[in-house]
């Protein structure tokens, strides 16, 4: 497998802080890669290390096979990107910021210039000034930047932010499209495992500046789902408790006022409702737990309690 | 293809800085007031010409006299009224006034008879007043009746009569050439100067009769006044070289002020050849016009500098729009590289634009331009006014580089747009009124090392432009205290734009952006 992106032991210090502490890890072509992390676990700044905005304190960054220190411009020119949110010129038009952005890349067409914006669903207002834009608009403006010189890696960040479901969906397609159907890397992160897990191939999980660890979407989802739990909405969650431990002790994973949580398949629902029901206890309603990214780490290192 | 790159960037940079609209509203400002300064200055010489076309002025003249004859007249009765019946001590008194004011009368009626204006430069003028001392002096001398008188006097009175003759018929004749003549004699035969002195008096008289310098009505009489005054700047210029020593200063003179000593001589020669004087107060009105229109748009030029190289790197960082150009696959020294030469361009851009305002405005209100006159190795030259001016704009954009490397550097340090174009602009406002309060007190070689005491080149490199001789003067209030030679300042400066330029560079190529 051709590898897009290469990082070798890469850390980062502010001040005396290292945010990111000794991450390695590859992106292959054709994949989705999801990193994903909580807010502050330095998804941004692995990836503002590999565009070049910050300096690299230790460790390399190679894309393509090229390393970026030594050859920047080659290196970078195989990169596309959106960093945090997509900002552009604000008084220049859709069209003139893609076609500066153009002149810095070597042989993009006009015609290219219209596919990716056609690509993108921006053709009727790529003319508009960019002040003009919401969010959204500006995040399929930044996309289609970011795709226009055909780059081996594409990296956004957050690339969901301000879009609405439908745009959501179109992106998650251009994205599968991108990697599967024309080889393309695609590096996304992400704080939410659901977005991840329609669309990514394969995840890593950052926390604390430390990569915990690289695997297969459904692998991960299915560490995660095996184990996903129900909530049952009850005024006498006490009663319910004495209940289940009969026979599923070791099912009860939290008793609270307002509920009681047991970890159980989805098809074993209607069989504890019947037996609370039995017993007269009162159900208001049953909510399945989303599983959230600590169930994954948890899942991930093993149920180790790394995470500070 | 690695330049090619830094072309792209270059075009970017100024379609960016093309659409930023303050610095179109400011180059829109420079030009209307260039325009609307070069207009005012320009109705400012109508109306004064207005009013002096209004009145004749040999109709002005003859009024003048002829009301200042009716009150000493006047007068005169008046004191024949009181003398009757006055105390012997006052009538001595009135007698002494009597005797003045029938000389005057006499001046005067002379002066109406042989139509010269009496208050006037005319040479004429001065020699009718002569003739009245001298007509006093026989008087006096011829009370001694003839057999009681020395030969001395003898001779004088004698002497007298002939120069009285003369006179009389030189103001018959118009004879200015006699009237050197004459003038000629009395430096050769006065004892009391020495010979160097004699010389020199004599060459100016010798200027006086080349140009024809007679004080006489002519077409424009600011051209004599200013002729005077640059024979008597000629003087100065020779005596100083005879006595070796300044004679404003009282120093003695240096090789290099020696030099610089001929080399004014030669202008100012030069200037009365061509015929090119400048008003008594040493501006003309065409020059303030050009001067003002310059000064109002490298004003306005730096203003503008400052505002886009304080927000060029700073503000694309506070908009984000810097990643842009991040994430493209070009390195940041290229990007720096590009900001720098569009802000150049911008720079050029306007200076062109203000030049050729300025040159259009001038030529269509006042038609032609002065020139430039300087003198080397004692041979004086003359610059046309076009390259003149256009050696000026280019020698004034120094200090719009300066003040742009100051603001862009800023900008790159601080990444602050509003701090980085304020503390520019108190700098620029500022900074030379700190620095003369600084040389209040300041006495010493460092002073040279201050940044703005090396700016305003265009002053020192153009000395003998009016303005820059009363700039050098003091009269502005930023007399150096040390004289720094341009070449120390070129350095300097160049010194200086290096040092901001690395700083900046090294801080946007290592510096992360968070």
């Amino acid at each position: 497998m051709e590898t897009a992106l290469k990082i070798n032991n890469l850390s980062k210090w502010f001040g005396k802080r290292k945010v990111i502490d000794n991450i390695s890890f590859e992106v292959y072509a054709g994949e989705v890669f999801g990193f994903l992390g909580p807010n502050g676990a330095g998804k941004t700044t692995t990836i503002k290390m590999i565009m070049g905005f910050l300096g690299v304190d230790e460790g390399e960054i190679f894309i393509n096979d090229i390393d970026l220190k030594k050859n920047y411009e080659k290196a970078m020119s195989n990169i596309g990107g959106i960093v945090e949110n997509p900002e552009m010129y604000k008084d220049l038009s859709g069209m003139t910021n893609l076609k500066m952005y153009a002149r810095l890349q070597n042989k993009v067409t006009k015609q290219r210039i219209d596919e990716v914006v056609k690509i993108v669903g921006m053709q009727n207002r790529i003319k508009e000034k960019v002040k003009k834009y919401s969010l959204g608009m500006k995040q399929r403006v930044g996309l289609a930047q970011a795709m226009l010189h055909r780059p081996k890696l594409l990296i956004l960040d957050e690339p969901t932010n301000g879009l609405d479901p439908a745009g959501i969906r179109d992106l998650r397609d251009i994205l599968k499209n991108l990697a599967h159907n024309e080889n393309v890397a695609v590096f996304v992160s992400s704080h939410l495992l659901s977005e991840m897990e329609l669309m990514c191939d394969r995840v890593g999980i950052i926390n604390n500046g430390k990569l915990i660890g690289v695997k297969p979407i459904n692998e991960l989802l299915s560490n995660v789902s095996g184990k996903s739990s129900y909530r049952f909405a009850t005024k006498q969650a006490q009663k319910a408790k004495e209940i289940l431990s009969e026979n599923y002790e070791s099912l009860i994973k939290n008793v609270t006022e307002h509920y009681i949580e047991l970890e159980i398949e989805q098809e074993n629902v209607a069989e504890i409702t019947t037996i609370l029901a039995t017993n007269e206890i009162g159900i208001f309603g049953v909510n399945k737990v989303e599983t959230s990214l600590e169930d994954a780490f948890i899942n991930m290192t093993g149920g180790g309690n790394e995470i500070e | 293809m690695k330049l090619s790159k830094l072309l792209s960037l270059y075009i970017n940079e100024m379609i960016k800085i093309s659409r930023k609209i303050s610095a179109i509203i400011l180059i829109s400002i420079m030009i209307i007031g260039v325009i609307g300064f070069g207009g005012l200055m320009k109705l400012n010489e109508t109306m004064n010409n207005n009013q002096m076309k209004n009145i004749s002025q040999v109709d002005f003249a003859k009024q003048s006299m002829d009301a200042q004859l009716d009150d000493m007249k006047t007068r005169l009765k008046e004191i024949e009224i009181q003398l009757e019946g006055a105390s012997e001590e006052n009538v001595l008194y009135l007698e002494q006034e009597k005797a003045s004011l029938v000389s005057q009368i006499e001046l005067f009626e002379l002066a109406i008879s042989k139509n010269i204006n009496i208050n006037s430069e005319d040479y004429r003028a001065d020699i009718l007043n002569t003739i009245i001392e001298l007509k006093a002096q026989q008087i006096q001398l011829n009370s001694t009746p003839f057999e009681f008188q020395t030969e001395q006097e003898k001779k004088k009175v004698a002497l007298n009569d002939a120069l009285l003759k003369r006179y009389e018929k030189i103001i018959e004749n118009n004879d200015f050439k006699d009237f050197i003549a004459i003038s000629n004699e009395q430096i050769n035969d006065n004892d009391s100067i020495s010979d160097n002195e004699k010389k020199i008096l004599l060459e100016s008289n010798q200027l006086l009769l080349k140009y024809n310098l007679t004080g006489q009505q002519k077409n424009d009489i600011q051209y004599e006044n200013s002729s005077y005054l640059l024979i008597s700047q000629i003087e100065n210029y020779k005596r100083s070289l005879v006595a070796n020593v300044d004679l404003v200063s009282r120093k003695p003179l240096t090789n290099e002020l020696k030099e610089k000593t001929k080399n004014d001589l030669a202008v100012a020669l030069y200037k009365l050849d061509k015929d090119v004087g400048t008003s008594q107060s040493g501006f003309s009105i065409n020059e303030i016009a050009v001067e003002g229109m310059f000064g109002f748009g490298i004003f306005i030029i730096i203003l503008i500098m400052l505002i886009l190289a304080g927000g060029s790197v700073s503000g694309e960082m506070s908009t984000g729009s810097i990643k842009s150009l991040i994430i493209s696959p070009t390195k940041r020294w290229k990007i720096f590289t590009a900001k720098v030469f569009s802000l150049l361009t911008v720079g050029v851009f306007s200076a062109l634009i203000l030049y050729a305002v300025v040159i259009i405005t001038n030529g269509i209100l006042f038609g032609q331009g002065l020139s430039y006159i300087f003198a080397t190795n004692g041979v004086a030259h003359e610059l046309n006014f076009y390259i003149y001016r256009f050696a000026y704009v280019f020698v004034n954009f120094i200090d719009v580089i300066v003040y742009m490397a100051l603001a862009f550097m800023l900008s790159v340090i601080t990444r602050n747009t509003a701090a980085s174009v304020g503390i520019s602009i108190a700098v620029f406002f500022g900074g030379n009124i700190a620095n003369s309060f600084i040389q209040l007190f300041a006495k010493g070689e460092w002073v040279k090392f201050i940044p703005f005491n090396n700016l305003s080149l265009a002053s020192k490199i153009f000395e003998n432009n009016s303005f820059s001789q009363a700039m050098n003067s003091g009269m502005y209030g930023t007399n150096y205290a040390v004289n720094i030679p341009i070449s120390f300042s070129l350095c300097y400066l160049l010194v200086i734009i290096i040092c901001m330029g690395y700083t900046a560079l090294d801080s946007f190529n290592r510096r992360d952006i968070k």
